[in-house]
């Protein structure tokens, strides 16, 4: 298990650029989130058209071609950007369009007897949306919103095609030079994304059943 | 003859007894009205009845089936059991005629003409002859109530239990399926009916039962139990609900 | 400029500023590599098709026994399911591939052409998501229903058949269709280990070309049309199986 042995501080490396590149697309996929959900929720039809068409664009286009293009398509035009980035920047993109529903639907799905009775009070729309209906429909976002990070951690695994040193790279690189490890060394790499998923899913499904309950 | 008997029932979930000791019995024809307060424990009863819901303590025959018997299989008792919803419980994705005809051709064994010629005919017996290839969600409530009676029917019981059938419906619609249950009275079919409705009980009841806390309190004629009631607790219950 | 069409692109500072970057594409070479990328896409509506069916048979046989009364396949179910949905499907791929053929003893047999491997990853992964899919679908129609059958002497297997699955597929259709969209999407991951789907296409031609813009976004349309094809394909069905007419 020498060949095994060796490729564990690398593999260890590579989680941690995992977290990273995880991390800052999830921030990146929350304030995305925020600004368009809110956005198309309290718009009028003349916004709500092109956001949906921009979120629907993010939402249809699979992952590795938006990645593949910010990194190898964008330098054509005059835009050079590192693997790291055409990474963080496809998934946060990506998971800001699945954000924006999030954010959407929760605001949408708040009983619309809580706006009338704000208004009824003389609250007016930003105060209506700061002070009652957000703070309700942060509760229901929170679920999804933590379902969607295991999806983001899922997803970074594309970012090893890029180049980008995550934990799947820095296997692949090792298996390439000594296959014999390809058994123990991509069922560690299984093992790893699912003591991280495995977790945060089910937290997402605690969440879930808490809000179930009134 | 008897076709329901419970003598000294017992259920308890936990430590909330929800029928301490009932016992009752229901003639060939006859058509048994039970009333009291929600939670009383009148709904457990009819679930007991077809072992929907099994019992702690006690003995139920049912057509000369005893309910406790782990001979007796769930289907040879609920063929002879029919049951009618509060909430109707229709198969949504069918139509009424197939939410008919479901049970005969796969519990009964109809041929699909045979279980047609019935389903047709009891849609039409309970006034829907017309509706047979509707779906629930296009029937108002009280003809999805009255389907649901014919969907029971289909299955030729000798006993009809209904739970509540009218408490889901707006009062205006009750009458059209209490239409239907007096018909079938009329016609001696056995029924044991959880009810608020009084009028009903009155005037087509064989016998009323008087439930609270989970014994029978009071129980005779609907002219004694409605009319001149014994007890205090029935009388204090008739007070609020006439 | 004046020469050039108007139209929604070529209005205002947008159009001032994509115009330059947008003039040094030359889409003739998606033009001459047409024939190769019709292939290749041929080849991912295949992938696609049949890791829908297979991950809809995994997901209905695992959703199945998870509603059993088989204590042991259920909880092997539950195991299966929780392993491949919360694991990349690329990490996946990768393990049929380069990791089967090295288990001691019978790896040999386990050596899987390309798309063989691409295809059972992708059917492993989304059937898990489907597992849980149905499981819900089915847990969420109404107790009742299972009374009122229960009611009428319907059997275990009479009331799932006639009464809960037809159910519980009408309840699930948004989620299913969803995880087919996500599916066809993921279909890309296959050129990773060199199986010439339509992406995979696209990458060798790049490889040739040396230009690559102009491939990645003709293949992003031919995706995006796909799946707004889908999304149409799939809220005509819900439409049309709803339960509320």
């Amino acid at each position: 298990m020498h060949g095994y042995a060796s490729a564990l501080p690398a593999l260890l490396r590579g989680l941690g650029v995992t977290f990273a590149i995880a991390s800052v697309a999830m921030i990146v996929a929350v304030v995305l989130g925020f600004a368009f959900g809110i956005v198309r929720s309290q718009a009028p039809r003349a916004f709500d058209l092109p956001i949906l068409a921009v979120v629907e664009f993010f939402r249809g286009i699979p992952l590795l071609v938006l990645m593949y293009f910010l990194f190898f398509g964008l330098p054509q035009l005059g835009v050079r950007t590192s693997g790291g980035v055409a990474a963080v920047a496809a998934l946060g993109l990506y998971a800001g369009a699945l954000g924006s529903e999030i954010v959407r639907g929760a605001i949408v799905s708040i009983p619309r007897g809580q706006r009338e009775a704000a208004a009824a009070l003389g609250l007016g729309r930003a105060q209506s949306l700061g002070l009652v209906i957000l703070p309700q429909a942060l509760r229901r976002m929170l679920p999804p919103f933590v379902a969607l990070f295991a999806l983001i951690v899922e997803s970074s695994s594309l970012a090893s095609l890029i180049g980008v040193s995550d934990l799947l790279e820095a296997a692949r690189q090792h298996v390439e030079s000594d296959d014999a490890v390809a058994l123990p060394i991509y069922l560690t790499v299984l093992v790893a994304y699912f003591l991280i998923n495995f977790p945060v899913s089910l937290l997402s499904r605690r969440l879930e059943r808490r809000l179930a309950r009134p | 003859m008897t076709i329901v008997s419970l003598a000294h029932v017992k259920k308890s979930y936990g430590a909330h007894t929800v029928l301490a000791d009932i016992s009752l019995d229901v003639g060939q024809g006859e058509v048994c009205c039970i009333i009291g307060p929600s939670g009383s424990g009148k709904s457990t009863v009819l679930r007991c009845i077809n072992r929907l819901v099994p019992i702690d303590a006690g003995e139920i025959i049912v057509d000369g089936l005893s309910v406790t018997d782990p001979g007796v299989s769930d289907v040879a008792l609920r063929r002879r059991v029919g049951m009618v919803f509060q909430q109707f419980n229709l198969f949504p994705h069918l139509t009424a005629l197939d939410n008919v005809m479901l049970a005969p051709r796969k519990v009964r064994g109809l041929d699909a003409a045979a279980a047609r010629e019935l389903g047709l005919g009891l849609l039409a017996k309970v006034g829907l002859g017309e509706k047979a290839a509707s779906y629930p969600a296009q029937l108002s409530g009280g003809q999805q109530q009255r389907v649901a009676i014919a969907r029971a029917l289909a299955m030729e019981p000798r006993v009809m239990l209904f739970d509540e059938a009218t408490s889901a419906l707006d009062p205006e619609i009750t009458g059209e399926v209490l239409a239907v249950m007096k018909q079938l009275a009329r016609e001696h079919i056995t029924m044991i009916c959880v009810t608020h409705e009084m009028g009903f009980a009155r005037e087509v009841g064989t016998h009323v039962i008087f439930m609270d806390g989970g014994v029978v309190v009071e129980e005779g004629p609907p002219s004694e139990v409605l009319g001149a009631p014994k007890h205090e607790r029935t009388r204090s219950f008739l007070a609020k609900v006439l | 400029m004046a020469s050039r069409r108007s139209g929604p692109l070529h209005a205002g500072p947008l159009s001032a500023a994509l115009s330059p970057l947008l003039a040094t594409l030359d889409f003739s070479v998606v033009r001459d590599a047409a024939p190769q990328l019709a292939q290749g896409f041929g080849l991912t509506l295949l992938i696609a098709f049949c890791g829908s069916v297979g991950a809809l048979a995994v997901g209905a046989a695992g959703a199945a026994l998870r509603v059993s009364n088989l204590r042991a396949a259920g909880a092997a179910a539950t195991a299966f399911t929780e392993f491949f949905r919360n694991t990349p499907p690329l990490v996946q791929i990768y393990f049929l591939a380069f990791a089967l053929p090295k288990i001691p003893g019978i790896g040999p047999h386990l050596v899987l052409p390309g798309i063989v491997a691409a295809t059972l990853g992708l059917i492993l992964h989304q059937g898990a998501i489907n597992v849980e899919i149905l499981r819900a679908g089915l847990d969420a129609v109404p107790e009742g229903q299972r009374e009122a059958a229960a009611a009428l002497g319907l059997g275990r297997v009479d009331l799932l058949r006639f009464v809960l699955v037809p159910q519980a597929i009408r309840i699930s259709l948004p989620a299913l269709g969803n995880n087919v969209i996500s599916l066809f999407k993921n279909t890309t991951l296959v050129a990773s280990i060199g199986v010439l789907d339509l992406f995979g296409v696209a990458n060798d031609v790049i490889a040739q070309v040396l230009v690559s813009a102009e491939l990645f976004i003709t293949v992003g349309v031919v995706y995006l049309i796909c799946i707004g094809i889908l999304g149409a394909f799939f809220r005509a069905l819900e439409a049309r199986l709803a339960l509320a007419r």
